[in-house]
């Protein structure tokens, strides 16, 4: 055999688990009383015994429904929760025992709220952020600049954070994990609410970020977009347990039209043979009821426009609309798809 | 150890920056300030009528009566100006937002507390001085330098013992997401206690406020100490440990947010 390098994966998880334990409200009289004397408590499950190592430099997209485990997995990988069972060591350390050393070396963007200084002008808060992790002046200067050009900070630095919207708000937080120049960076549902301009400046700052620095990244998001823009491997996670870990080209094999358009006529019949016989294989038709249809295809391999404009051409639309590609959708396809294989 | 050296550091440059943040407010902190004073002043209010009334509680007069709560106060004042967001840690808690604390390389407790300050303990700690004034000249006391530097002690153990039933009582939500009410109570319970002598509280009450809830070593024993008065459990002694069950407090209270900590859960999502 030939002798190799081994490179020791960067996050190595094995087994982890994660069980909550909830008390059970009681009701009726003397109820809180009773809660305290007596707790009674239910388990439950949210991470079941995943496995998976990540390398360094690798951009991977951890995706699946709401309460699938997804944001539990990352409060683990970040150290800010114990696992009951399994390890998880990231460059050498574990998370929650190591906290104050692995902190060091991650950038965390819960994206749902912030991390920032409420009622401080964002530029004292990153100036802080540069004290707490003894960033010195010339990384400061470059990482600065680096924000300037790419997330245009300067024109919102000034404000507090409370007066930012969500999108500045977002740009903060990614400047504020990133100030560090962390080798790790974990984005927690970070486009949510935010406009599609600052989703595109984002997508683009975070491949240059893996690009030019090896930065490995660990994403949870809802928008397909992200993780086509993003991601060279997809996590697929559900009820606590990993479904798929494969590379993005793979998915794409398995689910192929995941753009949706839902459309109604007014006449009085649709000829699905006709439509098939322009479109062949490149499309899935799905009747609705009530004169309303769902097509399925990618668009990637059939272009919308010509979709539209054959549909335009041949009946009287009564409505049409172009849906986005849902995660919940795209999971249970995906876990149908390689059941029937 | 050069961790936590570095994070008072850091500490103090979170504080600057609060503070600068809340003098933005200059109209707030000075409405807040007036209120603080104005209800303190109304609970001195009561304590003159029931002395008024019976001339003295339990062999002691009016102004040893504002003494005892001069004291409190100051503590209370320092308490509240550097501890306060203690109260909130609940909702840190339910709604998550504690992550924030633990993913950034600084001790999570001096981050959380450094959160805010809260201005209206000045009006606590100036009311209280004012009043300690007024009463040291009515009864006409000549303390050593020694003495005020053991009052001195004394106020800083009382911040400490204050301080660190916060801290334990708000740990609680660590483990069942609500502590709010428990917190309540306890406030309410100390904030009564320590206006009058415990001389003439019942049997129950001395030895509740003593051993198990020691707020009696905020003022009580030691401002009895002072004016060498005997104590209510006729034990001397008592009147110099305030230092002593301030530190074995703080160990309890580090000790159970060190515990907390660990078997915080986030929130599920």
């Amino acid at each position: 055999m030939e002798a190799q390098v081994v490179k020791v994966p960067i996050i190595q998880v094995k087994n982890l688990t994660k069980v909550f334990k909830t008390a059970v409200r009681k009701t009726g009289r003397f109820s809180a009383l009773h809660s305290l004397i007596n707790p009674e408590y239910i388990e439950k499950t949210a991470v079941d015994s995943i496995s998976f190592n990540i390398r360094k430099g690798e951009i991977v997209g951890y995706i699946g429904p709401n309460g699938a485990g997804k944001s539990t997995s990352i409060k683990m990988l970040t150290g800010i929760l114990k696992p009951s069972s399994g390890k998880v060591e990231i460059a050498g350390l574990i998370p929650y025992k190591n906290r104050r050393k692995h902190v060091q070396h991650i950038g965390v963007v819960l994206g749902q709220k912030t991390q920032l200084w409420w009622d401080i002008p964002l530029i004292e808060s990153l100036m802080l952020l540069k004290e707490i992790y003894k960033v010195d002046d010339k990384t400061y200067k470059e990482n600065m600049m680096v924000f300037e050009e790419l997330l245009s900070i300067s024109d919102f630095q000034d404000k507090p954070v409370r007066q930012l919207s969500l999108g500045q708000r977002m740009r903060g937080d990614l400047a504020a994990s990133l100030l560090h120049s962390p080798d790790i960076l974990f984005l927690d549902e970070p486009t949510i609410g935010v406009d599609v301009v600052t989703k595109e400046k984002f997508r683009v700052f975070i491949r240059k970020l893996n690009q030019e620095q090896k930065t490995t990244i660990l994403l949870t998001t809802h928008d397909m977009a992200d993780i086509e823009r993003i991601c060279e491997r997809i996590i697929i996670i559900d009820e606590g347990k990993i479904l798929h870990d494969m590379p993005l080209v793979e998915m794409k094999k398995i689910i192929k039209g995941y753009d949706v358009l839902e459309f109604e006529i007014n006449n009085e019949k649709f000829n699905a043979t006709a439509l098939n016989s322009v479109f062949g294989n490149k499309l899935q038709l799905n009747n609705l009821g009530h004169r309303r249809f769902k097509i399925d295809f990618d668009s990637a391999e059939l272009a919308t426009s010509d979709l539209i404009s054959y549909l335009a051409q041949n009946y009287q639309l009564k409505n049409i609309a172009i849906k986005e590609p849902e995660i919940e959708t795209l999971v249970r396809d995906i876990f149908e798809k390689s059941e029937n294989n | 150890m050069a961790n936590f050296f570095y994070d008072l550091k850091l500490y103090a440059s979170i504080l600057r920056l609060a503070i600068h943040t809340r003098m933005q407010y200059r109209s707030d902190f000075f409405i807040g300030l007036f209120g603080v004073i104005f209800s303190n002043l109304a609970n001195l209010i009561l304590i003159w009528i029931i002395l008024e009334k019976f001339n003295a509680l339990a062999a002691w007069s009016l102004y040893e009566v504002v003494l005892l709560y001069a004291i409190w106060l100051m503590s209370q004042g320092i308490n509240a100006l550097f501890f306060w967001n203690m109260l909130g840690l609940e909702n840190y808690i339910v709604d998550g937002s504690f992550d924030q604390y633990l993913i950034r390389p600084m001790n999570p407790f001096l981050q959380f507390i450094a959160r805010e300050v809260n201005f209206m303990g000045f009006g606590d700690i100036l009311l209280g001085v004012s009043i300690f004034i007024i009463s040291y000249n009515r009864l006409h006391l000549s303390w050593s330098a020694t003495q005020f530097l053991w009052l001195f002690i004394i106020v800083l153990s009382g911040t400490a013992i204050l301080a660190s039933i916060y801290i334990i009582f708000s740990s609680v939500s660590f483990w069942t997401g609500r502590s709010k009410s428990l917190l309540r109570i306890g406030l309410r319970f100390q904030q009564f206690g320590q206006r009058y002598p415990l001389d003439i509280f019942g049997q129950w009450y001395k030895v509740f406020v003593s051993f198990f809830f020691p707020i009696a070593f905020v003022n009580y024993y030691p401002l009895a100490g002072l004016l060498s008065k005997p104590n209510a459990v006729n034990m001397p002694i008592l009147a110099y440990l305030s230092p002593f069950v301030a530190i074995i407090l703080v160990l309890l209270a580090i000790i159970v947010w060190h515990f907390g900590i660990n078997s915080y859960g986030s929130t599920g999502s």
